[in-house]
């Protein structure tokens, strides 16, 4: 797999990135902000999500966004992570333009006013409900990060810490967010389709070019110190089962952590053959289902595992037969079977990953926020090169009680349906 | 901007016992993605869950390999393997990189045509929807979605039945073993390839799958359409103690997808809460920030199409919601659309639509839907032709003759009291 790509800067600062696929007719238009809930204030988290909201509200020459866009045949839409904000649009190549415009003034002269806000607060509050507040289970991830992370700000999720921090914003906190972060020295755009990279910078210059550059402040988080002795929490909830989540700090994105612990994730967890599924689930029947996988965070992120207990099974016996199935890694060899298993699905994956336009601008955009979007065309070579010594050596240095912290998610005992379904009129 | 429909046509070709093999070649992917259609959706079925164990349970222990050593298999070629059992149909789904297609297709044959069900694969599934079903009845969206088509209809009706806790202890391999046999023959099944692959591998495809040894009945020539106990003009509560949102769903039964009154149908359904910027959603969600999202749809159950409108709401919030869906239908029918939103509406309709089909793996998903409701691309393009044809007034009439609420069915779910 190789994604060519152009790439230029312009004099404010803005990075464009260009692949031609001329295997489509519609055009992908991605373009990242350099901000994420990490760089939020610890006291008023789920801003940038909420900000986020507020960049559909409408700028001062394109009134709805959406509704421009829906004309021309394209769509647009965004999130927000830990690390940084993505805006996308995916339209037809002869309305491209529409696009630069939108996003232009979306860069410049952002409308906002407390009523739009008031309402985007609603909306991000009902979505935090159904995500996270009204879901069984949906509050795992607020648990179980402020068990991880004492200091570093991946301690809160993106959607916030909780409703009442998302109601205390206000406009004042809105208007410095814009004015620090929505820069295009803070901004990467990348366009993937049936483009030439010369006419896209043209394009990048003519709309983005007279966006002065912003002021944004370096990024200092607090470093996370090294963990040094396990940690463990419990909670009861309404749910029908038990729940076990671990977690155990693991390198950044880059690093060769990420790669080797991806490939010790799914040979744990990935598929009907891993050993998790056989050991676990099928065999000893302790779990009804168990995961390990990433958290791909940009900064030094973690190894998460995942599961949900059996019926009349303990904690203790659970979390017991995980840890020997960590034990094992270490203690035997890894098949040399296994090892090319793992690597031929994540080879499947990497190309299914990027298959279409606006993926590959996505990941583009997202390897040069790292810092070099050539990294993309390099991520296979750097699994295929992982030896069974490598994930030993990482599992034994990292996958270790002290580095630990563990959440037993306990169900509260009313193992009846929450409700009885009967239907009157 | 029209849409290219040439694009959605296949190469069809039948396997040697009448199978359609439906292509889509594309050299430009280094994948293949094998997918198999079966008449076998719940629709079928004889007992409950019958139909989704048989699907997900395929290729879980075949007449030469056990579960563990065909997904050991499976896996080290990269490969991936999908079950969709849904109430018409069920099929499953292989996907892989082209340079290990030869090594999977005998694999795929396996598993389509030579699985076995064994008690100990029945248990761990059924161990796993059983807890699905505890976690899904505290979910107001699931507990909604239950309540809706059993009441809409009745719980009798083969679309209408939910599963109950004594079901879990019904199901036997043998009743999948006897659905399989029944069910997943020539005469049930359609298979589409499409990404890069070769004539040899549809030549193997037609060696694997072609004979006359797995001949059955069609299914839908042996069942055809039950009478539903349609309930017009129900309303359904659930109370859920404590939720913070409230499931909402409104529906009804809707004419057939290949009638002439589907694409007006469409539109005005499109209107109303069809995309990002429709009139539910600019009402409920970015007006009044009841909701993170609204929208109406066509579910295409073959033999009785169903139209909803659903969301999760803030619990309190459940009355005002319904009444201004309400206010939304009865503008629809009282008052015109503008130009100026017809318009508008035309080019998010396409835009949507192109988008979704932007890739030849999407256009080979398309297939499924066409086996199912019998039509070809022509589906779209009626659909289209009406959609740039027809007037203000067709639409305000067709929104007084197919939208009316006494004929509506709601529901809600953990709705706050005081309802």
């Amino acid at each position: 797999m190789q994604i060519d790509y152009k790439e230029t800067v312009l004099d404010n600062g803005l990075r464009v990135l260009v692949h031609k696929d001329d295997t489509t007719s519609m055009v992908a238009f991605n373009l990242i902000y350099d901000v994420g809930s990490k760089d939020e204030n610890p006291e008023k988290t789920g801003f940038a999500h909420l900000f986020e909201h507020l960049m559909f509200s409408g700028s001062k020459h394109v009134k709805d966004f959406d509704m421009e866009l829906d004309r021309v045949g394209g769509s647009n839409n965004a999130f927000t992570n830990n690390d940084f904000t993505n805006y996308y649009i995916l339209i037809p190549k002869d309305s491209l333009e529409v696009a630069f415009r939108i996003e232009s003034d979306r860069m410049s002269d952002l409308t906002i006013n407390q009523k739009k806000l008031d309402i985007q607060k609603g909306v991000v509050i009902e979505e935090f409900k159904e995500r996270c507040l009204n879901q069984p289970y949906g509050d795992s991830d607020l648990l179980v990060r402020p068990l991880s992370y004492k200091v570093h700000p991946y301690a809160w999720s993106t959607i916030g810490k909780s409703v009442e921090q998302i109601e205390s914003v206000s406009l004042k906190d809105v208007r410095e967010f814009y004015a620090t972060y929505y820069k295009p020295d803070n901004a990467i755009l990348t366009v993937a389709g049936p483009v030439e990279a010369e006419e896209i910078f043209e394009m990048s210059r003519k709309w983005f070019g007279h966006i002065p550059r912003g002021n944004r402040p370096p990024r200092r988080l607090p470093v996370e110190p090294q963990q040094k002795e396990a940690r463990r929490e419990s909670v009861t909830r309404d749910v029908p089962a038990n729940a076990l989540y671990k977690t155990y700090h693991m390198g950044e994105r880059l690093s060769d952590d990420f790669y080797v612990f991806d490939l010790v994730s799914d040979i744990l967890s990935n598929g009907e053959s891993s050993r998790f599924y056989t050991r676990l689930v099928k065999e000893k029947k302790l779990f009804n289902s168990v995961n390990a996988y990433v958290s791909g965070d940009i900064e030094a992120g973690l190894f998460l595992v995942s599961g949900f207990l059996e019926e009349g099974v303990a904690f203790e016996t659970a979390e017991k037969a995980v840890d020997e199935e960590i034990a094992r890694l270490v203690q035997e060899d890894i098949p040399e079977m296994e090892l090319q298993k793992v690597k031929n699905k994540v080879e499947a994956a990497l190309l299914y990953s990027n298959m279409k336009a606006m993926d590959k601008a996505m990941n583009l955009g997202y390897f040069a926020l790292m810092g070099d979007a050539s990294v993309l065309n390099r991520e296979d070579a750097k699994y295929r090169a992982i030896q069974a010594g490598d994930m030993q050596e990482a599992v034994a240095r990292c996958l270790r009680q002290e580095n630990s912290n563990t959440l037993y998610y306990k169900a509260s005992g009313n193992a009846g349906p929450a409700c009885i379904m009967e239907e009157e009129e | 901007m029209r849409f290219d429909y040439d694009k959605l046509r296949p190469r069809t070709r039948r396997l040697a016992n009448g199978i359609p093999l439906y292509t889509f070649p594309d050299s430009h992917i280094d994948l293949v993605r094998l997918e198999f259609i079966f008449e076998a959706g719940s629709y079928y079925q004889q007992k409950i869950m019958q139909a989704g164990a048989s699907c997900y349970l395929l290729g879980t222990g075949t007449e030469h390999y056990t579960a563990q050593a065909l997904s050991e298999k499976i896996d080290y070629f990269g490969a991936y393997v999908e079950r969709y059992p849904d109430r018409d149909q069920a099929s499953i789904v292989f996907s892989c990189m082209s340079r290990y297609f030869d090594r999977i297709l005998p694999l795929c044959e396996e598993v389509v045509r030579h699985s076995v069900y064994l008690e100990e694969e029945l248990d761990t599934y059924l161990r796993k929807e059983h807890r699905r079903f505890l976690v899904n009845a505290r979910k107001v969206s699931e507990v909604s979605r239950r309540a809706f088509y059993s009441t809409m209809f009745g719980p009798e009706h083969p679309y209408g039945v939910v599963v109950q806790e004594e079901d879990f202890k019904k199901l036997e391999a043998a009743d999948l073993r006897k659905f399989y046999k029944k069910q997943y023959v020539a005469e049930n099944c359609s298979i589409v390839l499409a990404g890069n692959f070769t004539e040899a591998h549809c030549k193997a495809l037609d060696d694997a799958f072609g004979g006359k040894d797995w001949s059955g009945e069609r299914a839908d020539k042996e069942h055809g359409p039950q009478t539903p106990s349609f309930s017009a003009g129900r309303r359904v509560d659930v109370p859920m103690e404590g939720s913070l949102q409230a499931s909402v769903r409104i529906g009804m039964p809707v004419c057939d997808l290949k009638s002439e009154d589907f694409p007006v149908f469409k539109v005005v359904d499109y209107v109303l809460g069809g995309y990002f910027g429709s009139r539910l959603m600019r009402n409920i969600r970015e007006e009044k920030g009841y909701t993170y999202g609204i929208s109406s749809y066509v579910i295409p159950l073959r033999f009785q199409p169903v139209w909803m409108i659903s969301s999760e709401v803030k619990a309190d919030s459940t009355e005002l919601v319904i009444a201004e869906i309400g206010k939304e239908i009865d503008k629809l029918r009282r008052k015109e659309i503008s130009e100026d939103e017809l318009d508008l509406v035309r080019h998010a309709y396409m835009g949507d639509f192109m988008r979704e089909l932007d890739g030849t793996f999407e256009l080979a998903e398309r297939m499924k839907f066409f086996t199912l409701i019998g039509q070809g691309p022509e589906f779209y393009e009626r659909n289209e032709d009406v959609l740039f044809s027809i007037t203000p007034e067709q639409i305000r009439d067709a929104a007084r003759r197919f939208l009316d609420r006494a004929e509506f069915c709601t529901v809600t779910a953990g709705a706050s009291s005081g309802v």
